[in-house]
């Protein structure tokens, strides 16, 4: 059985996140929480089945204070409300309840209130509840200040006075409401109709929402304020825990020494973290869209499928070239991993390339790459040329190697002397900093890779997409065209009135 | 005998306004007006915001890594995100500065044009007057249109703003007259005695000055303004005014006398003025002149003012937003019938 010292020691936020949790699972939805500043109690609005009910949760040690009750009873007339629960760590006397029998309130105090909780929580799952802290959140939130404007397009209307919708900038989204900053002024508890255009979704999700909370800005004359999904569809549910899954980072991968080892550190879990660190994509992406003079005679699909192959080309090759397994096998010390890693390149087969290097690659017909070969700098391109060069330089191959020494070294079951340890730290630590600064670690002449000529038409880059064909809205004149035209060419003639 | 008519010609008039690009083109005896909302915004290209404006049908183009937004949506979007929808125009005319702007301006004019008719298909499109309080590149401005216009396979040819206005609305008084044209960036003004131009000029204050200056002394934002004025201004109220009001009102007349005093000035000092017989009609046009009461305000302060010449009527265009086009095009058509 729960202790109810630990319920008490939670401060009160918690402990009511925990009661409001418990009625949840009893089918309740919370229609509105009091603001604590400091109460010693706080209540809360619940609704079930079209019927409000009233819950005051306090933390109380001993005997509860008659004149409490008193009030919350009072309270609960004055909202108006058929019935209350009054929660309690501490004892409601009985000379108390027989006094308060008449009034629609169930009281769950120091005697009740564990049995309650774990018969909805269960035993371990209680214990699970305090002993994590209680969430307060019920939901998992996506923060997205600064970049709401990328992910979701929102629009809110009142339901009464001004039809034009609420101005602000979305600052949060769970699948329980939105959370937005706004100057404009929009009392708490009003209904709003809410629409919001997820980022991968196909339909506005549409809902009827209600403003639970605003709280002024510090540092500007906004307010912060958040809505809770009060009417919503299923389906638009499903679309909000989608799109708040779609956001949320990936399980991050466990890098230690034995998760790898009970991996088969294969390269392809290496070639995982490459990827999840981002470093393939980077090492591809420079293969930008400057054309030679065979590209530029080629479809626009085609060129997408030659660029295609290339990258995938040169990720392989270059992957052999930068000697991550060598240079992995110095930072880390781990022998036979880097001979197992190695050898499955070389079995199949990948070459290497040299960096800084200009490459004549020839495709199939099915832009597959059919072989590749160095040429001089100065190579002036012929026709069914593709002159590329992999985007890669030694401080790429040095940043691959920081990277995942420093996420194997932050293992727990790391070998890495001492002094290797530090060097990494310290290089991951200023790297942290320049990433922080927004210093782009990735020298310039390493990605622009790709195609060494540009031979693109100015008139070709002036082709600009667009969803339209002809626009603007058709008016017809009120006037005759011919006569005003009759009379200039008189007037041009010398035969005026 | 009556002379036969000559052939129908097709041809069109382009009204390039910093705050409406306009499209006039003829069908049989009427004509037919297109129009856009000069503006754009600009928000990040990702599949998300690209299918959300194809799925709403918002017109957009695509540069680089951006979305341009464009019309009327482009101020509804600025709107929605708080901002100020963009002017692909400055001042009235195309910036030499603006090279983000300049791909835009070319891909509305070719879509609200449409492909020409027929091969150098004749249109005349407005250039402002010489400014005589700014400094603008106007052989830049000409220049880019006409080679826009060109290689859409037009046979472009220039029109002065307030000139295209008196050819729309002039014809019963043989094109003489003074035609004002208020329109977003710029006041165009032109003297006309039978067809041809005595003298005209521009004046780089018009609508969005006077949403700027009214926006800084009531606190409120130039869209909010600009919306304000377009829908609910009335000049001739002079009883209840609300802030807002009073500040339009005060920047109306201000930039009304602005215009008209230059006007005098411009009469004073044209050396070779055609001897004008009777009183000078004056016909104006454009979207700032829409407000209600604008016509009695303008007359008042033309009796404050007064010109060297006696004025006869003045009047308001019959369409004041088309009427540039309008006049462009009998200019397109009237020149190509000549020829």
């Amino acid at each position: 059985m729960i202790n109810l010292a630990d319920l008490r020691a939670k401060d009160l936020e918690e402990f009511r996140a925990l009661c409001l949790k418990a009625f949840k699972r009893l089918g309740y939805s919370v229609w509105l929480s009091e603001k604590l500043n400091g109460k010693a109690s706080a209540s809360s609005i619940l609704l079930k089945n079209d019927e409000r009910s009233l819950v005051q949760c306090s933390q109380d040690k001993g005997l509860v204070d008659i004149s409490l009750i008193k009030d919350f009873c009072q309270d609960l007339k004055k909202k108006g409300i058929e019935s209350g629960f009054f929660i309690t760590t501490g004892v409601v006397r009985l000379a108390d309840r027989a006094y308060l029998s008449s009034e629609p309130v169930d009281f769950i105090d120091a005697k009740k209130l564990p049995l309650f909780l774990e018969t909805i929580f269960g035993e371990d799952g209680l214990k699970k509840e305090v002993s994590r802290g209680f969430e307060r959140r019920e939901f998992p939130r996506i923060d997205l200040r600064g970049i709401g404007e990328d992910k979701i397009l929102w629009q809110a209307n009142t339901f009464y006075g001004t039809t034009s919708p609420i101005k602000g900038e979305i600052a949060d989204i769970s699948s329980g409401g939105i959370g937005f900053e706004s100057l404009d002024e929009i009392p708490v508890s009003s209904l709003l109709k809410l629409e919001l255009f997820l980022y991968g979704s196909r339909q506005a999700v549409k809902s009827v929402a209600r403003l639970i909370w605003e709280k002024p800005r510090g540092d500007s004359l906004a307010h912060n304020f958040g809505l809770s999904f009060f009417l919503i569809g299923d389906k638009d549910k499903e679309r909000i825990s989608d799109f708040i899954k779609s956001q949320l980072p990936p399980e991050p991968l466990d890098f230690t020494k034995s998760s790898l080892e009970s991996n088969g550190a294969s390269p392809e879990f290496l070639l995982k973290l490459l990827v999840e660190k981002n470093i393939i994509g980077k090492m591809v992406s420079g293969l930008h869209d400057r054309k030679s003079r065979e590209v530029r005679r080629m479809s626009e699909v085609d060129i997408k499928k030659a660029e295609n192959s290339i990258k995938r080309f040169f990720k392989k090759v270059v992957l052999k070239k930068c000697k991550i397994l060598d240079l992995y096998k110095t930072a880390t010390g781990w022998e036979a991993l880097a001979k197992k890693i190695d050898d499955w390149f070389e079995k199949r087969g990948y070459r290497e390339v040299y960096e800084k290097t200009i490459y004549l690659v020839r495709l199939d017909d099915k832009f597959k790459v059919l072989s590749y070969s160095k040429v001089a700098g100065n190579y002036i391109p012929k026709s069914g040329d593709l002159i590329v060069s992999p985007p890669i330089g030694t401080d790429k191959i040095r940043e691959i190697v920081k990277e995942v020494a420093k996420e194997i070294s932050g293992g727990n079951g790391s070998n890495i002397d001492q002094d290797t340890l530090k060097k990494i730290a310290a290089e991951a630590v200023d790297e942290l900093e320049k990433r922080r600064k927004g210093e782009n670690l990735w020298k310039k002449e390493d990605e622009e890779v790709a195609i060494k000529e540009s031979y693109m038409s100015p008139l070709r880059e002036l082709k600009i997409e667009r969803n339209f064909g002809r626009i603007g809205k058709v008016k017809r004149g009120k006037k005759d065209i011919e006569s005003q035209v009759d009379s200039l060419r008189g007037v041009k003639k010398g035969k005026h009135r | 005998m009556k002379n036969a008519k000559p052939n129908r010609v097709k041809a069109k008039g382009l009204d390039v306004g910093t705050s409406f690009i306009n499209c006039a083109e003829n069908r049989g005896k009427r004509v037919n007006f297109r129009a856009i909302r000069n503006s754009f915004f600009d928000i990040e290209n990702t599949n998300f915001t690209k299918r959300m404006l194809q799925r709403t049908g918002i017109n957009y183009i695509k540069r680089d890594d951006r979305l341009y937004i464009i019309g009327d949506e482009a101020l509804e979007f600025a709107n929605i995100f708080n901002k100020e929808a963009r002017r692909p125009l400055s001042g009235g005319a195309v910036s030499p500065r603006e090279k983000e702007a300049l791909p835009l301006v070319e891909v509305l004019i070719k879509s609200i044009l449409g492909r020409a008719n027929h091969k150098r298909e004749p249109i005349a499109f407005s250039v402002p007057g010489e400014p005589i309080d700014a400094k603008l590149n106007l052989t830049y401005h000409k220049t880019v249109l006409s080679e826009t216009l060109s290689r859409l396979g037009y046979a472009p040819k220039p029109i002065n703003e307030g000139l295209a206005v008196i050819f729309s609305e002039l014809n019963d008084k043989n094109f003489t007259g003074i035609g004002l044209s208020f329109g977003g960036g710029m006041v165009n003004v032109c003297m006309s005695f039978m067809a041809a131009p005595v003298f005209s000029f521009s004046i780089s204050k018009s609508g969005d000055w006077i949403d700027d200056q009214a926006a800084m002394a009531v606190d409120e934002t130039n869209s909010k303004v600009c919306a304000f004025k377009e829908a609910n201004l009335d000049l001739s109220k002079t009883k209840g005014l609300s802030r807002m009001e009073k500040a339009l009102s005060i920047y109306y007349r201000n930039l009304t006398e602005y215009v008209l005093r230059h006007l005098k000035k411009k009469f004073e000092n044209t050396k070779e003025m055609p001897e004008l017989k009777k009183p000078v009609d004056i016909v104006i046009a454009g979207g700032t002149s829409l407000p209600k009461g604008f016509l009695q305000l303008f007359n008042r302060m033309l009796k404050r003012v007064k010109l060297p010449h006696a004025v006869g009527k003045v009047k308001m265009a019959g369409e004041p937003i088309n009427a540039v086009a309008n006049g462009a095009l009998i200019s397109a058509i009237a020149e190509e019938t000549k020829e």
